[in-house]
């Protein structure tokens, strides 16, 4: 790799940058610990049964989400995978719902029908999460030409992982983008591993931005757990989109936690997996930063932590108190009236 | 397999009887077991098992074995089961036709599961239901001899009041045609065997006269109904109907078909029950019947679900005819007329009443030995008739 | 009946709500067999848009535009394509709407033609609508004729959900007449497109017109055969098809898919499922036989059914 998120023991913070102010810092600070909180729970209700099938939390991956939608407006667009219950939070969806929905309960976002793969919330703009690999990225293109075409002036996010980027859906989306000029950016994060196959062995280059450059798409390549490095990229091809510049690619290179699933079963060592990740976890790597830049104490960032593991414990019960929907709702919505 | 055949009990026996199967199919038997009873013309005997092992059946109780013919097989214990196709419990040929074989369905058919019933379609059930017919009275036109709809409509062949919204009700001439397609199916495919006689009239004659006086309109054919159900009761072989798939059913009942002729055709309403009923009855039914199939209001329920088929053509100068068994029935008795003949009585000549009897069998479900039987039988009854109403 | 479809197409487009139209070679060039000709000139190329050679990305492009307000009809240029667009069909354009708890909805009408009988070749000939009524969530259109084909497209072009319309280049040429002022075709409604009481013939996209042959001849013969078409199999119509089973007992189906799995099959299933008591013979399936299409003309004779097969049941059915 020609990046690689750098360890949390080396980081050494640099200068605080000046085009964000420290609420900004501090939201992003909030969002990370948001999600990492939630899928805390997420892991700790699936292993005790509480959520059906199989679920992919984004722990590790928090950085990406975080600094990839704090460059969007409101009423900008996000598509994301199976992994993206970070998009989903942080993007404005009721967390209750959320953890209702993958508990599979009618007072879930999707009703129960869709689950922890399935996620869509319009009205803040998340439009779907998908199962399929790559399966959502021309839906995120065919929304951008949308945009376009409407002349709304959104922008529209597209999240997918390495896996994606071998999908041949992927390659013909990105070359409809480029070809009509779509406002989309595409966010790859690359954690080195599709469900057990390292891309080592199943990429022919080891840089997937350089496939959008073969499109002739201006891409970039960060660290992805430094939320600010993925926050910059993003804004800049927000911008770049927003203006009719058409799509972008940011590569966030990062390590995966775990395993692929809190279904997966197999693979290496999940301890040395964990101590691998642990070792360039975003959240505190970033609460180093904040430290060293005097934007809050760490007693204050421990109380920031508390309080939002509260708030997500409190979600969590509320979602397990919730009822299942009924068995003939199985026949609602197949059609749309 | 060790065999086990009827030996020659006794120097007239030619065969016997299996009255009871004292050990069930597939059940084990030891040597020396005994495990069947079989009435022979002497007696009734049993047979042992000759070898220990588990018992196959293959002649059925009822049916009449030959002798040396094979009546069931002890297969040794230990070996595995192998299912061999062998011909079924049937009523077997008795040495009087030596050229034919053992009768009874073809061993292929034999592999098929018992069946529920004859082979109809849906919608012919269905009708039949409605109308009250018997499908196992109807012969089935349809694609290796399927029951379809048209045949439960021609069976209940007249003015049938049609279902709400159904098929409107059956013309004269689809009546003609369902008489004709039935006739033309029974000549072409029913092998016949008449087995005919002229029988001993006198008792008939003596109870028509004796009810002359009385208000029971009796006629001959009233009296050679009562007496024929009876004598089926003998030969329930003959009650019965043969089925597309060779099966044979044999009825509980006699229902008996009267051959009426009519304006638009002969048809042949069904005295319900005949052996059951006493002789006034019969006569009203009848009557009734008669009526109804002339003018056109005979329905389903009149007309089908027939066990056999009474002919009488004795109102005309006619000693004996040879009619076409009515499928799926397996007999239909015709009668000529009743006529004093010269006769041997006891060495000289006399002169009694005499009526041709000749009994029409679908040689494919029962033999001419049963015709001779079903006479034997019709002229006991025919002499034990009741001189007065019964 | 291209022109039928035509038609539909500017109206829709003629509507204010927005609209777009994508697929191979429906631009400038009208599309491979002209149904679109003229329209990229008469409503520009941005509404009416040629997309590269890539079915899957085309749907889902459909589908994103859909989902965020602009209806979209796509293309895929023969049926037998729609195998490299299957997720986007089935899992993506299908689930949406269901699996978001309604909040996605999808207006996508995706029109596909059957090329059969054109010596094309296994690749290129097939029909495969049974496939799409395995899946719940899509609507699927089979017009047989020019006024069909315009009344069902006008109401995909109304409906939110996606929908399968599946044209057929043989009949594209068929002319007929059309109603402009007349109301759209509702799915889910049959056309008795030939009455009869003696046996009940339903048939599909082409071979309409062959069993309105074969019932034809068969009438010379005293016999009456009642020709349904269903003109859509999701919703399908099965009240006016068991209604004339009840009347006649006697059914076969005809289409130009192979037999094994095609719509006659759950025809035939439904008839024995809901009107058993009625079926006075077997279902017959007159269909494509089971192999691999060939190119060569004798190898199309062979496998494709026409109206002698119709015949050929009928009579097995009133044997």
């Amino acid at each position: 790799m020609t990046i690689a998120p750098v360890p949390v023991d080396e980081v050494v913070p640099g200068p605080r940058p000046g085009a964000v102010t420290d609420e900004q810092l501090l939201a992003l600070y909030r969002e990370m610990m948001r999600v990492r909180a939630f899928e805390d729970e997420v892991i700790d209700a699936f292993a005790k049964g509480l959520i059906p099938g199989s679920t992919h939390p984004c722990i590790g991956a928090e950085a990406i989400k975080a600094g990839a939608l704090a460059a969007l407006r409101p009423d900008d667009l996000v598509f994301a995978t199976y992994r993206g219950h970070g998009e989903v939070l942080i993007k404005g969806v009721d967390p209750v719902g959320t953890m209702a929905e993958l508990m599979g309960r009618a007072t879930g976002i999707c009703k129960g029908k869709g689950g922890s793969m399935h996620l869509s919330e319009p009205s803040v703009g998340l439009m779907s999460t998908n199962a399929i690999v790559a399966g959502h990225i021309p839906m995120a293109g065919g929304a951008a030409l949308s945009c376009q075409f409407r002349g709304t002036g959104q922008v529209v996010l597209c999240f997918f992982g390495d896996g994606a980027s071998c999908e041949g859906e992927f390659f013909e989306a990105m070359n409809m983008a480029m070809l009509w000029n779509v406002p989309l950016v595409f966010i790859c994060e690359n954690n080195g591993v599709a469900i057990s196959v390292p891309t080592a062995k199943s990429q022919a280059t080891p840089d997937i931005a350089d496939r959008a450059r073969g499109f002739g798409m201006p891409a970039a390549i960060v660290d992805g757990n430094d939320v600010l490095s993925v926050r910059a990229a993003v804004s800049e091809g927000v911008a770049r989109a927003r203006e009719g510049g058409g799509p972008s690619f940011v590569e966030c290179k990062t390590v995966r936690w775990e395993r692929h699933s809190a279904f997966s079963a197999g693979g290496s060592d999940p301890l040395e997996q964990r101590l691998a990740w642990q070792r360039v976890d975003p959240i505190p790597r970033f609460r180093k930063s904040l430290l060293a830049w005097g934007i809050a104490t760490g007693e204050r960032l421990d109380a920031v932590d508390e309080e939002i593991r509260a708030v997500m414990r409190d979600v969590r019960a509320e979602a397990e108190r919730a009822p299942l929907p009924g068995p003939e709702s199985v026949y609602e919505d197949v059609y749309a009236p | 397999m060790t065999p086990v055949r009827l030996t020659q009990l006794s120097i007239s026996m030619e065969d016997a009887m299996v009255s009871r199967w004292l050990v069930g199919d597939g059940e084990p038997v030891a040597a020396g077991q005994p495990i069947v009873e079989l009435e022979t013309d002497k007696a009734t005997v049993e047979i042992e098992a000759p070898a220990a092992g588990v018992l196959h059946i293959v002649a059925a109780e009822g049916a009449v074995v030959v002798v040396d013919g094979l009546l069931a097989e002890v297969e040794p214990a230990g070996v595995a089961a192998v299912p061999q196709e062998r011909a079924p419990a049937s009523t077997a040929a008795v040495a009087s036709h030596p050229a034919a074989p053992a009768a009874g369905p073809v061993a292929a058919e034999v592999a098929r599961p018992a069946r529920s019933g004859p082979i109809a379609s849906p919608a012919a059930r269905r009708v039949a239901r409605e109308r009250a017919v018997e499908l196992a009275a109807v012969r089935g036109s349809g694609p290796g001899g399927r029951v379809v709809v048209r045949d439960v409509v021609a069976s209940g062949s007249g003015v049938v009041p049609a279902p709400a919204g159904g098929k409107a009700a059956v013309s004269d001439d689809a009546l003609r045609e369902a008489v004709v397609r039935n006739i033309t199916a029974s000549w072409q495919q029913i092998p016949h065997v008449h087995i005919g006689g002229e029988l001993d009239a006198e008792g008939l004659v003596r109870a028509r006269a004796a009810l002359a006086g009385s208000d029971i309109g009796a006629t001959i054919t009233d009296l050679l109904v009562v007496a024929l159900a009876r004598a089926l009761a003998d030969v329930p072989e003959l009650n019965g109907w043969r089925r597309a798939d060779g099966s044979v059913e044999r009825a509980a009942d006699v229902h008996l078909s009267l051959a009426v002729a009519t304006p638009t055709g002969v048809l042949a309403p069904v005295l319900r029950n005949a052996g059951a009923r006493t002789l006034a009855e019969v006569s009203r039914e009848r009557r009734r019947l008669v009526e109804a199939a002339r003018d056109g209001s005979a329905d389903g329920r009149d007309l089908a679900g027939g066990t056999c088929t009474l002919s009488n053509l004795g109102a005309y100068p006619v000693d004996f005819f040879a009619p076409v068994v009515s499928g799926p029935q397996i007999a239909m008795i015709a009668t000529g007329r009743v006529a004093e003949r010269v006769v041997a009585v006891d060495g000289w000549v006399g002169v009694r009443p005499r009526m041709w009897v000749n009994v029409a069998i679908d040689h494919r479900a029962a033999d001419g030995e049963a015709g001779g039987r079903l006479l034997a039988a019709l002229e006991r009854q025919l002499a034990t008739l009741p001189g007065g109403p019964a | 009946m291209s022109e039928a479809i035509n038609q539909a197409l500017r109206e829709a487009l003629d509507r204010p709500e927005p609209l777009m139209l994508i697929g191979q070679d429906i631009g400038p060039y009208g599309g491979a067999f002209g149904v679109t000709r003229g329209l990229a000139e008469a409503y520009g190329e941005e509404r009416v848009r040629d997309t590269p050679l890539c079915e899957s990305a085309t749907v889902g492009y459909a589908i994103g535009l859909a989902i965020t307000g602009v209806r979209a009809v796509c293309e895929i240029e023969f049926f037998d394509f729609v195998g490299v667009a299957m997720d986007q069909i089935f899992n993506q354009a299908a689930k949406l709407h269901y699996f978001t708890g309604g909040k996605l909805t999808v207006p996508l009408v995706i029109r596909t033609p059957i090329v059969a009988r054109m010596g094309m070749g296994p690749q290129h000939s097939q029909s495969l609508e049974s496939w799409f009524m395995h899946v719940p969530g899509i609507k699927i259109a089979v017009p047989s004729n020019a006024a069909d084909a315009y009344g069902l497209l006008r109401t995909a072009l109304l409906d939110n959900n996606p929908v399968l319309f599946v044209e057929n280049v043989r009949l594209y040429g068929r002319r007929g007449d059309v109603d402009p002022a007349g109301d759209p075709i509702p799915f889910g409604r049959a056309r008795i497109a030939r009455e009869g009481s003696d046996v009940t013939v339903v048939a599909l996209s082409g071979m309409v017109d062959e069993a309105l042959t074969a019932a034809e001849q068969l009438a010379g013969r005293g016999i009456s055969v009642e020709v349904i078409d269903p003109r859509t199999l999701a919703p399908l119509d099965m009240d006016t098809i068991l209604a004339s089973l009840r009347k006649t007992l006697r059914l076969a189906v005809a289409h130009d898919a192979h037999r094994t799995l095609g719509f006659g099959a759950e025809i035939a299933a439904r008839c024995m499922e809901e009107a058993f008591d009625y079926l006075d013979a077997p279902v017959e399936r007159v269909a494509c036989k089971d192999v691999p299409i060939p190119c060569t003309p004798s190898g199309i004779e062979a496998v494709y059914p026409n109206a002698a097969d119709v015949v050929a049941a009928v009579e097995r059915l009133v044997a």
